[in-house]
């Protein structure tokens, strides 16, 4: 038989639900995994081992009586560290929070739970989610599974290298400007970020209240779907959620996608995009042209407005977000200090870390009386033209396809140095949400270094179900790869390494 | 706060702006951070300038994409009391409350 850890979710609570396997030896098996490559990879900023082996003989036991019989039904999953969850450490890997348990869990786990997760614990993130790379991580960097020198990509890079590297077979992550889409692209996952309100943000530890969405990371599209399906809800606990009625995400896998209208941004395509990201995209596009979507090439404008928009609303609003950690409450709280003023500022300033603090600067200055208007509301006007030009796109495509990001993984240690070059990574990823888009990424080929390509395809509000038709059809077309960490665990990882060092040598002499 | 001043089309943070954000958002900076700080709060301004090449005098502010209306509910606790456990993670409690330094002499 297979390893267990490479099934997908779906396979694995098929084979519990035939009694191949047990919820426990699945359970074992993610942590036997964890065992093996956890030192090198640091994708979990909290593991619990024993809950996750007492959960795993609950959940069987329900599944015996027949009260759990979902496609999910005892499946062992990795949560996102911004993510609540009563009890259990959520720290949003960053030290102001290094000590935080949560009263109470967040209702799209609790969602989770409900279908019949085992949670395994909390995964490593940047902080606070701001970042691209899960470098500003207060507890150490996540490596990419497909190779140690490289970033798993962020902010949700914990979730997605637990799943590249077969350390859960399913996990929750949340996107802002591209915190899902971005890593799963790095890291040979898929993850998609639903229409704004989908997913019940009660419990997720806000950054940009208007652009957080929750939502899956996981080995296909098909996993995918039955996350989002069991996790969408409408909460009265979240003013912004949404009363969906058309929820059955499952029901769009068909392989079908004669006439569907697929339109490519030229917009997408141009400067700053590596050709080997080019090249595997337009041939994901081709792949679904052979199998009868129309497919052309089309003018999205405002593309290059997107990025300056999202970080001055996102940091706005993050400044804002951020007020709640005086060292009051929860979290840290400065050891020497005077006075009250003194303790907010001692505590924020030692706990937060530099990227952090920088968005938290930006954004007040954004909102202070005198620039207001001018950078604030010009950022609010900007997204409403954005979102007209999503929407006139959709007139005429059921779906847009393009990359997810202009690279492939960078290198450990590359990124930070220059802020604002990091934050034009973001440019393919951001404007959905600004436009508050559904939009999914998978893996559409390597490069020539054998880091993962991703292809994303994004879709007017409410219309998860085409992304996920078109990803489904082009899923058929290739065969998934698995990460040389979860392949060949902790050998696989340090072969590949030895053979990267090699090959650098050879290009540096 | 007037207007930011500009080199050769460039932004120029001062000392006192640094200064004026750093009260605002509640954060104590060394001179090095701060230095990092204009240097960055420069570049990102200046980079967010382009948005000044989009005429938007005809748009209204989106802050929101769907239409965002207060929920309302019956006035009914449903939550029960919560006190101790809301307590366990502050970092000093005293006689059931939240203990912080004193604000007024």
């Amino acid at each position: 038989m297979k390893e267990i850890r490479t099934f997908t979710a779906v396979q694995l609570a098929e084979k519990i639900k035939q009694k191949e396997i047990s919820v426990a030896e699945g359970v074992q098996a993610s942590l036997e995994q964890i065992r093996s490559v956890e030192t090198e990879i640091n994708s979990y900023v909290t593991l619990d081992e024993e809950g996750a082996l007492k959960q795993a003989g609950e959940v069987q036991k329900k599944i015996d009586s027949g009260e759990l019989t979902g496609p999910l039904a005892g499946v062992p999953a990795a949560i996102k560290d911004n993510i609540c969850m009563e009890g259990m450490l959520t720290t949003c890997s960053s030290k102001i929070l290094g000590n935080f348990l949560p009263p109470y869990t967040a209702e799209a786990v609790l969602n989770l739970k409900k279908a019949g997760a085992v949670i395994l614990g909390k995964t490593n993130m940047d902080e606070f989610a701001m970042g691209s790379t899960t470098e500003t991580s207060a507890f150490g960097i996540t490596r990419n599974p497909w190779n140690l020198n490289h970033v798993p990509g962020g902010s949700s890079g914990g979730s997605c290298g637990a799943v590249a590297a077969g350390e859960c077979f399913y996990a929750l992550g949340s996107d802002t400007g591209g915190s899902i889409r971005q890593p799963s692209s790095f890291c040979g996952v898929t993850g998609l970020k639903p229409t704004y309100g989908t997913v019940s943000r009660y419990g997720l530890v806000a950054y940009g209240s208007s652009l957080d969405q929750i939502g899956p990371v996981a080995k296909d599209v098909t996993d995918c779907a039955a996350i989002l399906e069991a996790i969408a809800s409408y909460d009265s606990k979240d003013s912004t959620s949404l009363n969906r009625e058309d929820t059955e995400f499952t029901s769009a896998l068909k392989d079908e996608i004669k006439g569907m209208k697929i339109g490519i941004p030229r917009d997408y395509l141009g400067e700053g995009l590596e050709q080997d990201v080019k090249t595997s995209v337009l041939a994901a596009a081709k792949a679904l042209e052979e199998k009868g979507a129309l497919v052309e090439e089309f003018d999205l404008s405002l593309v290059e407005y997107a990025i300056p928009a999202y970080y001055v609303i996102a940091c706005a609003e993050a400044s804002s977000n951020l007020a709640r950690f005086d060292g009051v409450k929860y979290g840290y709280r400065s050891k020497e200090f005077e006075g009250l003023h003194q303790m907010y500022k001692k505590s924020r300033s030692e706990g937060f870390g530099p990227e952090v603090k920088r968005r938290i600067m930006l954004g007040s200055f954004v909102l202070s009386s005198g620039y207001y208007d001018a950078y604030y509301l010009k950022a609010l006007r900007t997204k409403a033209l954005i979102k007209q030009a999503f929407d006139r796109a959709f007139e005429t495509y059921d779906v847009i396809l393009g990359p997810a990001a202009p690279t492939t993984a960078p290198e450990i240690g590359k990124s930070l140095r220059d802020p604002l070059k990091m934050y034009l990574g973001d440019i393919y990823t951001v404007s959905v949400n600004l436009a508050g888009l559904p939009a999914m990424t998978l893996p559409c080929g390597l490069d020539a270094k054998g880091l993962p390509i991703g292809l994303q395809l994004i879709g007017d509000c409410f219309q998860e179900k085409k992304i996920l038709q078109a990803a489904y059809a082009y899923e058929q077309t290739r065969e998934w790869k698995s990460s040389p960490a979860a392949e060949q665990g902790i050998k696989g990882l340090k072969e590949k390494n030895m053979f990267q060092s090699v090959s650098e040598q050879e290009v540096g002499a | 706060m007037g207007e930011l001043e500009k080199k050769q089309g460039k932004h120029i943070i001062s000392d006192e702006t640094i200064e004026y954000v750093g009260i605002l958002a509640k954060l104590e900076l060394s001179l090095e951070e701060k230095e990092h700080a204009k240097k960055d709060m420069e570049e990102m301004l200046d980079y967010i300038d382009k948005l000044n090449e989009l005429d938007t005098a005809g748009t209204e502010p989106m802050s929101h994409v769907f239409p965002v209306n207060n929920v309302f509910r019956e006035d009914v606790v449903t939550n029960g009391n919560d006190r101790e456990n809301m307590l366990k993670n502050a970092p000093e409690v005293k006689d059931g409350s939240y203990q912080a330094p004193k604000t007024v002499e």
